[in-house]
């Protein structure tokens, strides 16, 4: 105890140097603490999207491509709406090697009262989905009746509320779980309400441009599952093929993209944390140099008075201990403040499926910034630390009398 | 109690100069005995403070040895002569040594709180006011002078009692008023049956001593 | 010096707040120039900054440690109202991508929390001043 209260004279006595000390070390466990959690984020997200994606091909129209990039509608939610003739649909489940297919029809709200912007509707058929459906099924627990939707976790109403799109009034049935993607601002609803928002679009004149005719008779893509042991890339061909004026894309290669972008993104932090580190040591390891100097002659005080050499080492790494400590509290609270508030505007800047860990690993996240910076805090002040304790009391207290 | 220094010298390395080694303290045999104010005189440069810091714990000598009653104090472990000096030997060196950012009162009961047990705190308090520093207990070193700091040195290693106490010019910084105080304070530890060493080159400590010993060359003549 | 510190602290924060709600930290802007549902939240925002802003300068000028209390505790019950401003008193866009929700609400909630706390330490500091200047 009475080691302890001279810790902390020593140190609040220096305040300078402590909060140098405090400072440097506080830098250092926001570039780890918010490193990691962006890139753990990041991880996550990707791995949501795979999960979720369910398909292995996806056939949209030809023209869609050049509308909308179909990484981008999933990713960032951007607004796509194309359209092609239902037939399409039948005409990919007579592909051979296809198990699954599944249509849905895309279709942007307005101004809807709900938001001050867009949102993407899809409309899916719930009795053969297997895209949406199981995903919803996680929040939902009977089927989605008619002239009731199911929003993102992005859009912001509640359960039992009415959402008007296209002056059609519908019920949020519920609110699906954050996947980090675009997917989270969508709305979705089965086909026989998309058919009735469709109509209510092109009484109001809104321009969805259905070249089809009969807007019952579209869809926007169909999904596709394969059979086992068939190869994806062959389906994908015979499905450009087959399929007259519509483009099958293979989801897998949407992923590597996705991961490619990812493992990029990921190369880039470590890359900036380790510039952050090696620059954070650097001053450290200068800030204990310079500390060698200014506290021989205290030490060697400590030593006249009998203080051990492995006391004096442990007191100097307990100081350095308690100073990296309070820097990882605050720079971890700091990297929280900074990392979890902005979470949409991390997603919306990195264009890249973003998914916020769960609090259990977020806290594993914030101990592990700590005892890293602690352990990086100590490893510096050690040599300091060892040359201190080799301090000649007799000739350093007789310099300079 | 005794302390005994048998036949100890320290040769200190050169880097220039003609001999490549020179001798600070050569084959010097001394006994301080409980009780007994000892005064080491001799010319700056004679090697005075060597020996006080070999006999002290402070510095290993190149040759021979250094008992505390039996105990060679060399051939301890670093621990175990650190907690010894701590416990019975008290050092007064003849620079500052006070810790800068502790006040006064807390330097001075800084020997008590290194090892835990109990704090002197009513020692500390007699001695600052016999030593006429008891107005500066919550000054921080950098507002004293040079001879307040000295006192503040003679008043923790007082305070801290230890068996033996060896004082480098302890009276240098001091007038003649507090020269007097000081050296009193020596003698009455010396009555109470600690062992005192008192070095300096001046002669005003001679007077209340019971032995002087004088230096010369790193010899004791 | 020492003695302006914490409304020192404040003028920055409300100058930020106030800055801030105007330009990078602001609502959503529609490429129409139409009014956002935020627009409200950001005009709220903007004039709890000047309100702090114009407290913390005549902190800066006032001398009486009570009255200095006074006007620390109106700026911290402006700095807890500017944190409700956005998204509970006044409506924001309702999908959370938005500008208003990405930036504006978090940046203006921790902005706001520094000011309440800042104000809460200048209370702190002045009550301890009287009471040491009472001894």
């Amino acid at each position: 105890m009475k080691h302890f209260s001279l810790m902390i004279r020593n140190l609040s006595r220096r305040p300078g140097r402590t909060t140098s000390l405090i400072l440097l070390t506080a830098f250092l466990a926001i570039s780890v603490f918010c490193g990691t959690i962006v890139v753990s984020s990041l991880r996550r997200g990707l791995s949501s999207m795979e999960n979720r994606l369910g398909a292995d091909i996806i056939v949209v129209p030809a023209e869609a491509e050049s509308k909308v990039s179909m990484k981008n509608l999933l990713l960032q939610g951007t607004i796509g709406t194309f359209y092609m003739d239902a037939s399409a649909l039948e005409k990919v489940r007579e592909t051979e090697g296809v198990e699954k297919a599944s249509a849905q029809i895309f279709l942007s709200s307005m101004k809807a009262d709900c938001c001050s912007v867009k949102v993407q509707v899809i409309g899916f058929d719930p009795e053969n989905d297997f895209v949406v459906q199981p995903w919803i099924a996680e929040s939902l627990n009977h089927p989605l009746g008619d002239m009731e939707v199911v929003v993102g976790c992005r859009v912001e109403t509640d359960v039992g509320n009415s959402f008007r799109i296209y002056d059609k009034s519908c019920r949020v049935a519920a609110k699906l779980a954050s996947t980090g993607t675009g997917l989270d601002t969508a709305v979705y609803c089965n086909m026989n309400t998309i058919h009735v928002l469709l109509q209510a679009a092109e009484e109001k004149e809104i321009s969805h441009k259905i070249d089809s005719g009969n807007d019952s008779e579209v869809v926007s893509a169909v999904y596709v599952k394969v059979l086992p042991e068939t190869d994806p890339a062959l389906v994908n061909n015979r499905l450009n093929g087959h399929v007259r004026k519509a483009t099958a894309i293979r989801t897998a290669g949407m992923m590597t993209e996705v991961a490619d972008s990812l493992s990029g993104v990921s190369r880039t932090i470590a890359v900036l944390i380790c510039a952050v580190w090696i620059l954070a040591l650097i001053i450290l390891f200068i800030v204990f140099s310079m500390m060698v100097n200014e506290r021989r002659r205290e030490l060697a005080v400590y030593r006249l008075l009998g203080m051990s050499r492995k006391m004096m080492s442990g007191m100097i790494l307990k100081e350095t201990a308690l100073c990296s400590f309070t820097g990882a509290l605050c720079g971890t609270a700091l990297g929280a403040i900074l990392v979890f508030p902005f979470t949409a505007l991390i997603e919306t800047s990195l264009k890249l499926p973003y998914l916020t860990p769960d609090p259990g690993s977020i806290v594993f996240y914030a101990c592990f910034a700590i005892a890293v910076t602690i352990l990086v805090g100590c490893a510096a002040a050690a040599r300091t630390a060892f040359r201190l304790s080799r301090v000649d009391p007799g000739t350093t207290l007789r310099e300079g009398a | 109690m005794q302390l005994r220094a048998e036949n100890i010298s320290r040769r200190y390395f050169r880097k220039h100069g003609e001999a490549n080694f020179f001798e600070a303290v050569r084959s010097v045999s001394l006994t301080l005995e409980s009780g007994k104010l000892t005064v080491l005189n001799g010319k700056s440069g004679s090697g005075k403070t060597t020996l006080l810091n070999m006999i002290g714990g402070l510095l290993n000598p190149s040759e021979g040895k250094v008992f505390l009653d039996e105990t060679d104090l060399y051939a301890l472990e670093d621990k175990d002569l650190s907690r010894l000096r701590s416990k019975r030997i008290g050092v007064i060196p003849q620079g500052r040594s006070a810790v800068d950012t502790l006040s006064v009162y807390e330097n001075i009961l800084l020997p008590g709180m290194l090892y835990g047990g109990t704090l002197r705190t009513e020692e500390a308090e007699n001695w600052m006011t016999v030593l006429g520093i008891s107005d500066l207990r919550n000054a921080m070193p950098a507002e004293l002078s040079g001879g307040e700091l000295r006192r503040m040195a003679i008043a923790r290693t007082l305070t801290a009692s230890p068996e033996v106490i060896l004082a480098d010019e302890p009276t240098g910084d001091l007038d003649n008023e507090n020269t007097r105080t000081v050296l009193t304070a020596f003698q009455q530890a010396a009555k109470a049956g600690k062992a005192v060493l008192v070095v300096s080159h001046e002669t005003d400590a001679e007077a209340y001593a019971d032995q002087i010993l004088h230096m010369s060359h790193g010899t004791i003549e | 010096m020492k003695k302006n510190a914490f409304c020192g602290i404040l003028l920055i924060l409300a100058a930020v707040i106030a800055l801030g709600s105007v330009t990078v930290l602001g609502p959503c802007v529609h490429e129409d120039g139409s009014e956002a549902l935020c627009t409200g939240a950001g005009r709220a925002v903007f004039w709890s900054g000047c309100a702090l802003a114009a407290l913390a300068i005549l902190i800066l000028f006032i001398r009486k440690h009570s009255a200095r209390i006074v006007l620390f505790f109106l700026s911290l019950c402006s700095a807890a109202a500017g944190m409700m401003f956005p998204g509970i008193v006044f409506p924001l866009c309702r999908m959370n991508t938005m500008h208003c929700r990405a930036v504006m609400q978090p940046a203006m909630i921790i902005l706001f929390a520094f000011a309440l706390i800042v104000s809460a330490g200048g209370i702190i500091v002045e009550r301890n001043r009287i009471r040491r200047e009472s001894v």
